[in-house]
């Protein structure tokens, strides 16, 4: 039923936005973005995978992976390093909690039909996630898209299957912790490696350094010869599969948490 | 040339967007105000891919209407359905 203040509100709203964009626009407060590119965005899509100035490449035709893990890289994992501690932090409110089979719920589930809906869906979620996260260096995507895609697969089993099932099936609070840990330190790794193979042979290489630059000329190579030649952009690939196994492990174990029965919960907080 | 199409099409998907918002806000059953949220993340969703950062789009195509609602609905499973007026 559609109420007269209702009608005005949101008539209101529509007039207060017509106006305001009309005022933005016509007074240059903000002016329509242009449809040529600007300078910036030029220079990132000249260089980004030309590789006749290859002191400035990538080594992969997204620009936008490019920029999140080459040329901005430290940015990028400083912030995984935030969530990585967000979700530590989260974690420790529940650290004594002990997911069992037994302490999970009753686990019924819903009925047969969506049941079977979900076991296809559910065995397709991550394979998209996965080809989000690999391609990472070639399309739109990467590990952190990858990984958040991932994390509706569990989230729907648990809502049509039920959090008994998913413990059933292994899905533990340590396993996820583990996985989620071993992806940050990957990425740890993979952000001195090349420092640290450079400085066995004497060479200057800078950390998160992906393509060799003429004043330090250590790097992943950009193509490798697996079966066929294939583009792998040197760590970008690496990093990418790293995140995703990061952002992947680490929202599917919120959410594995935040289903946990609440009677668990406040037997947590009455013990402290 | 400004591309009228392209510019309307971001109009009225936004404009779809704010209706959702609204929805979203004044609904009292929080179940379906999560579900207008998500119809507004859907939304946002077209209009990232009309402004053309596909890189944008996935992620906020799997936060924005898979994992917040999620996070939302089980808020509400574990709280109240209907909220005071």
């Amino acid at each position: 039923m559609v109420k007269l203040k209702d009608v005005c509100i949101g008539l209101s709203l529509a007039v207060v936005a017509a106006i305001v964009s009309y005022l933005i626009i016509s007074y240059n407060i903000a002016s329509v973005a242009p449809e040529a590119n600007r300078p910036l965005a030029n220079m990132f899509l000249e260089n980004v995978f030309n590789s006749e100035k290859w002191w400035l490449w990538a080594g992969s035709p997204e620009a936008v992976t490019s920029i999140l893990w080459d040329y901005r890289g430290i940015d990028t994992v400083y912030e995984t390093a935030v969530f990585f501690l967000a979700i530590i932090a989260s974690i420790a409110l529940v650290r004594t909690l002990k997911l069992t089979p037994e302490t999970s719920g009753r686990g019924f589930g819903l009925t047969v039909i969506a049941k079977t809906v979900t076991n296809i869906v559910f065995a397709s979620i991550p394979i998209v996630a996965y080809s989000i996260a690999v391609h990472g260096h070639l399309t739109p995507g990467g590990g952190f898209q990858g990984g958040s895609a991932f994390a509706v697969a569990p989230l729907l089993a648990i809502s049509v299957f039920s959090l008994r099932v998913i413990v059933m099936r292994g899905w533990s609070k340590d396993r996820l912790l583990a996985l989620r840990t071993t992806g940050l330190l990957l990425i740890g790794l993979i952000a001195i490696i090349v420092v640290a193979l450079s400085a066995l042979k004497g060479i200057i290489a800078y950390v998160m350094q992906n393509q060799p630059k003429p004043w330090a000329p250590a790097g992943l190579s950009a193509i490798v010869d697996f079966i066929n030649p294939t583009l792998i952009s040197g760590t970008l690939f690496w990093l990418n599969i790293s995140e995703f196994l990061a952002v992947g492990a680490g929202l599917s174990l919120v959410f594995v948490l935040l289903v946990s029965p609440t009677k668990m919960l406040d037997v947590e907080v009455e013990e402290k | 040339m400004i591309p009228i199409l392209h510019l309307s099409l971001i109009s009225i998907v936004l404009t779809l967007g704010m209706v959702f918002a609204y929805l979203a806000i004044s609904e009292r059953d929080l179940l379906k105000a999560i579900v207008y949220s998500a119809g507004q993340a859907a939304m946002y969703v077209i209009a990232f891919y009309l402004l053309m950062a596909p890189d944008i789009v996935l992620a906020y195509a799997a936060v924005g209407v898979g994992v917040y609602s999620a996070v939302m609905i089980i808020a509400v499973k574990k709280t109240e359905r209907y909220e005071k007026p």
